[in-house]
């Protein structure tokens, strides 16, 4: 995220050279996205991830398309559920995670005001 | 009115019939308006001096308002007489000479209406018909009715008895009101118009009329007297007709400025009474029946011939509500198509900041999920494990086979052997026994004729009664094998030591092999008590049941069938051996295998294209079938031939491959369908409507071809080969027959005949073969060579099965009596354990599972002897993981397998490289030049001298001097 504040605000760059910035602006973001994804992607049992939007759409998905579009959406109202249930407990308080441990997989979804991250990982191999 | 016109009528046609003798007597006819509507009109110029003569000077003596004058007939006979021709009444003498009354009517025609200025009536009822007529045409208005209703209110009349009972005769001079008549109130009602002037008078009247009949009377002279007089308000009352008839009629008159003539006329007792209507005999009482004729009118005889019809189209409108039950809003959606991103909106979303910032921080959280997953499993159930492991390392004890129950026939003569078991599909503690007679091919051919004399059965066996056997089918010769059929178990297919197929339908026993099962406390008794006491009773129950049908016998197998299988219900083949699917549903196609060298394809329906001979051999047959068989497969008995047969041929030689077992792909599925449910509600159904009853002959229409089945499968034979084969005919490019094509691979791994073939149940391509003395285990697909070959065990292994719930284990069967059990996951190159059952050969082994804690294996032996055993835990229960390490195991072999089959390659070439290179070696040793040959002879020889010179020294015969020398040469 530095890196990235760094490189596309750097006043230097901005000044001299305009399609300089846009072009690493388009080009890094992508690349650490997808970098990121395969990171986690990498680890041991890993089934899918996937990147999904606040309204329950998928965004970036390594799954297949009916697969994502039926996890994208059950999950979301799930993840909606279980902050509600947190907000409603404490006002203040928020949900950062969350862990659904299944006999085959684990599903973990991190929640965000705009995304959710969900990663399908099967523990006992 | 009408009698009047009449009697104008008639004095119209009096006067005419006198006329003709006048006018012949005088020339002068009178000229009336005839054709003014008028015949009494005669009209008259009158002179001024005949006005004055009568008195009736105009706009003096008449005038508009008295435009009349009434003459006497003798004052003009007089003005005739003296004025003679000049009289202005000549024209009309003999008018004047004839009429009847005294005066004549004379009119001041003012308008000239009639021509001249006067006119004459010549008739008394035109007289005074002009002097009423005068005063009707203008008629005062609703006062008058007024005055009706108040006398009407007055004399108490009901309304309804005023249209006859009341004649009003109202003459009211001044404004012209003369209301007289026949007066049904319509006529009354519609003349009356203002008289509000005559309500008083009226009182008066009525005051009178409810006087007396006495009082009316002494006024009635007056009011007669009255009638002429002019007074100025003057009403007389006269009452008419005595009291004593019961009538009374009213007389009024008002004088003055109106005349008013009032005739009321009703029976007193009758007034103010209800009115009674009754009925009347219409031909008793004149003039009470009319008749109205029909009779055409020309009117509506007119055809219409055209017509003008408007017509504007108009949308029909209706408005239409209704209140439904309304309950609760609720808010529904239904998204059918999920939301997604297009490929654009995907990549600038990826490109976007806020997504980076939520991975790279999102990202953190779940790494150390997925790493605290990666290091340890924490929700791993220890207890779990730990129970697992108590029963791996459980008592050696437990393992063995226990004895349960055993069965033997106790009523057969001659001592036989079970050839094949089969465990009832759905009834519990079922299980279906085939006896053969213990006998080799040629004491059997000695013993034919007495072995004809006795039934060739299968005995269905029961838990619950170990003595006598439930069912007993009867077939024509001894059986091989049977197998019920998948779809409905009461359908058995066995196959016959002379090569015959035999079908029973047992569907009307169904009932008292499923009522065994309440009869299992009898059991416990039977055992106690000595078994004679049971004999007569369950002789009764001994059932024998013939078979439905059998097959051709000049067309089916000629030799024993060795095994038979029913094709699953979700294809069929046709004469091609190509796949279809199955439309109907239920199993109908048998496969069989036989001694005589033929694989044969069989169908249970009725095939169409019959001859007619057949049919007429079938009636025939029909007749002659008892009445205890069912006719479910009457039309297979002794026509049935196989659909397709394919013969395994050796190729080279004559000699063709003796199938004994085959095994198809779908068997493994029959096993799912033992489940115990499945089968249930199959039996429940083949209960509502059996489907073989009404069986249609497949291949009819046309059926879809499945095109990816996997039409190969795997024959042992009686040489002990395993062939992988297809029975797929494919087309012989040089003669055009269909020809069974070239066997996929042939292995010959066991040293005896192959008696078991069979799937896994857990794995699909995973076969065990048994024969001879040993066991192999092969994967379809891998066509090198089994996965694993046992070595030749000390005793010749004689039946085979596997595990129902374990996939490592089977159990093999031995001719002395022992069970092996193998346990892949414990040993692979010996059984894991070995069990004694019996004294002879065991020929065949079923397990059967019975619950999720109980399995039973049924081994049958030589000696006719039937063994239930159960399966102790360990051998019943699968451990955690034994299904995916026993397939790993699998593929390790396979991979084993192909290695084998490489290092076979690579050795091969080694050896070929090994071979060249020798060869080459050779080669060039032929080749080496003479001189070379003598160089290297000479290195011989001075490698001799030194070794001659190191031996002498050694010896101590050279000197060391010479040592030197020995240096120099080396």
């Amino acid at each position: 995220m530095n890196k990235w504040t760094n490189t596309g605000q750097g006043p230097g760059l901005l000044i001299s050279s305009v399609p300089g910035p846009t072009a690493t602006g388009l080009g890094e973001p992508q690349a650490e996205v997808e970098e990121t994804l395969k990171r986690i992607q990498s680890h041991k049992g890993v089934i899918g991830t996937m990147v999904v939007n606040a309204e329950g759409i998928p965004i970036r998905t390594t799954l297949d398309n009916s697969t994502t579009v039926q996890y994208a959406g059950l999950l979301h109202q799930l993840t909606m559920k279980a902050r509600s249930t947190v907000r409603d407990i404490d006002p203040q308080n928020d949900l950062t995670f969350l862990r659904i441990r299944s006999k085959k997989h684990e599903i973990m979804v991190a929640p965000d005001k705009e995304y959710l991250l969900i990663v399908i990982q099967n523990p006992c191999e | 009115m009408a009698p009047k016109q009449k009697q104008k009528k008639k004095s119209s046609r009096g006067k005419k019939s006198p006329k003709p003798i006048l006018a012949a007597s005088e020339d002068m006819e009178p000229v009336n308006m005839e054709s003014m509507g008028h015949p009494e009109i005669y009209p008259l110029v009158l002179t001024t001096k005949t006005q004055e003569i009568f008195n009736c000077r105009i706009d003096e003596d008449v005038t508009d308002e008295q435009p009349y004058k009434l003459i006497n007939k003798e004052d003009i006979f007089e003005d005739l007489r003296n004025r003679a021709a000049v009289s202005d009444f000549h024209p009309v003498k003999k008018i004047v000479q004839e009429y009847p009354g005294n005066e004549l009517l004379l009119v001041y025609d003012k308008d000239f209406k009639y021509g001249l200025n006067f006119y004459l009536i010549g008739t008394e009822e035109g007289k005074e018909n002009y002097l009423n007529r005068q005063v009707i045409p203008v008629l005062p208005s609703q006062h008058l009715q007024l005055l009706i209703l108040d006398l009407i209110y007055a004399l108490r009349l009901s309304p309804a008895a005023i249209g006859d009972l009341l004649i009003l005769r109202l003459d009211l001079s001044d404004d012209a009101v003369h209301v007289h008549g026949a007066a049904p109130q319509t006529s009354v009602f519609c003349c009356c118009r203002r008289l509000h002037l005559v309500s008083s008078i009226l009182f008066c009247c009525i005051a009178c009329t409810q006087a007396t009949p006495e009082a009316a009377a002494a006024h009635s002279g007056e009011a007669q007297g009255a009638d002429a007089g002019t007074g100025p308000t003057h009403v007389g009352v006269a009452a008419e007709g005595p009291g004593a008839r019961g009538a009374s009629m009213c007389y009024l008159y008002c004088l003055h400025v109106l005349q008013i003539t009032y005739m009321i006329s009703q029976k007193r007792i009758e007034f103010g009474a209800p009115v009674k209507f009754s009925d009347q005999n219409a031909s008793s009482v004149k003039d009470a029946y009319i008749e109205c004729t029909a009779y055409p009118d020309k009117n509506f005889t007119l055809k219409q011939l055209e017509k003008d019809v408007g017509m504007q189209v108009i949308p029909q409108i209706k408005d239409i509500s209704t209140q439904t039950e309304w309950t609760y809003p609720k808010n529904a959606t239904i998204q059918y198509y999920p939301r997604e991103f297009s490929e654009e909106e995907k990549e600038t979303l990826k490109q976007s900041r806020p997504l980076v910032d939520f991975l790279n921080n999102a990202s953190i959280s779940v790494e150390i999920a997925l790493q605290q997953n990666e290091i340890m499993n924490t929700f791993i159930d220890d207890w779990k494990y730990l129970a697992e492991e108590e029963g791996t390392f459980g008592d050696k004890t437990d393992t063995h086979l226990k004895e349960y129950q055993s069965f033997t026939d106790l009523h057969s003569p001659t001592e036989k052997m079970i050839t094949c078991i089969s465990w009832h599909p759905t009834i519990y503690g079922l299980i279906a026994v085939s006896v053969a007679v213990r006998l080799s091919f040629e004491d059997r051919v000695y013993f034919s004729g007495k072995l004809l004399l006795q039934p060739s059965l299968i005995l269905f066996w029961s838990f619950s009664d170990p003595i006598h056997p439930q069912l007993m089918l009867e077939s024509p010769d001894d059986i091989f094998c049977f197998k019920f059929c998948p779809s409905d178990p009461n359908i058995i297919a066995g196959g016959c030591i002379n090569g015959q197929i035999v079908l029973w339908d047992i569907t009307a026993h169904a009932d008292r092999i499923e009522n065994i099962k309440a009869g299992g406390s009898r059991s416990k008794k039977a055992t106690l008590k000595p078994m004679f006491l049971l004999e007569p009773e369950s002789n009764k129950e001994a059932m024998y049941i013939r078979h439905c049908a059998v097959s051709s016998i000049e067309s089916g197998h000629k030799k024993v069938i060795t095994d038979i299988h029913w094709l699953s219900d979700t294809f069929e083949i046709n004469r091609m051996g190509s796949v279809f699917e199955n439309r109907s549903g239920i199993c109908c196609q048998l496969v069989t295998c036989s001694a005589d060298c033929t694989i044969c394809f069989w169908d249970i329906r009725p095939q169409k294209p019959l001859t007619p001979q057949t049919t007429e051999k079938k009636k025939e047959e029909s007749i002659e079938i008892p009445f205890d068989v069912p006719s479910t497969f009457l039309h297979l008995d002794l026509s049935w031939k196989p659909l397709s047969k394919i013969r395994l041929s050796k190729g080279e030689t004559s000699l063709d491959h003796c199938p004994t077992r085959i095994s198809l792909n779908e068997d493994h599925l029959l096993y799912k369908t033992e489940d115990k449910t499945l089968t249930q509600s199959k039996t429940v159904k083949a209960g509502e409507m059996n489907p073989y009853h009404n069986l249609e002959s497949g291949m009819a229409n046309l059926l879809k071809p499945i095109d990816d089945f996997c039409t190969k499968f795997f024959v042992g034979t009686e040489d002990g080969e395993v062939i992988y084969t297809d029975w797929k005919m494919e087309k012989d490019p040089e003669t055009g027959r269909h020809m069974p094509k070239k066997p996929v691979s042939i292995h010959t791994i066991h040293d005896g005949t192959v008696h078991t073939i069979q799937r896994s149940p857990f794995y699909n391509d995973i076969i065990l073969t048994v024969g001879g003395w040993n066991v192999a285990i092969w994967k379809e697909g891998v066509m090198t060579g089994p996965l694993l070959q046992s070595c030749c065990a000390p005793k010749m292994y004689t039946s085979g099965h596997w595990s129902l719930t374990r996939p490592g284990v089977f159990y093999i069967g031995r001719e002395d009596g022992y069970i092996d059990i193998w346990d892949l996951l414990e040993k692979t190159h010996e059984p894991a354990q070995s069990q004694n059952i019996c004294i002879t050969m065991i020929t065949y082994i079923k397990p059967w599972i019975f619950s999720a804690k109980q399995q039973f294996i049924a081994i049958a032996d030589y000696y006719g002897t039937l063994h239930i055993l159960e399966i102790p835990w360990t051998l019943s229960r699968p451990s955690t993981n034994e299904m995916t390490s026993v397939n790993y195991y699998f593929e390790r072999e396979v991979k084993h397998l192909e290695y084998v089959e490489q290092r076979k390659n690579i050795r091969e070439q080694e050896k070929k490289e090994m071979e060249l290179e020798m060869e080459k070696k050779k080669i060039k040793t032929y080749q080496k030049s003479k001189e070379q040959m003598e160089a290297e002879l000479k290195m011989d020889y001075e490698s001799y001298l030194e070794l001659e010179k190191t031996v002498l020294i050694n010896l101590g015969l050279l000197k060391v001097t010479e040592k030197g020398s020995y240096m120099d040469v080396v």
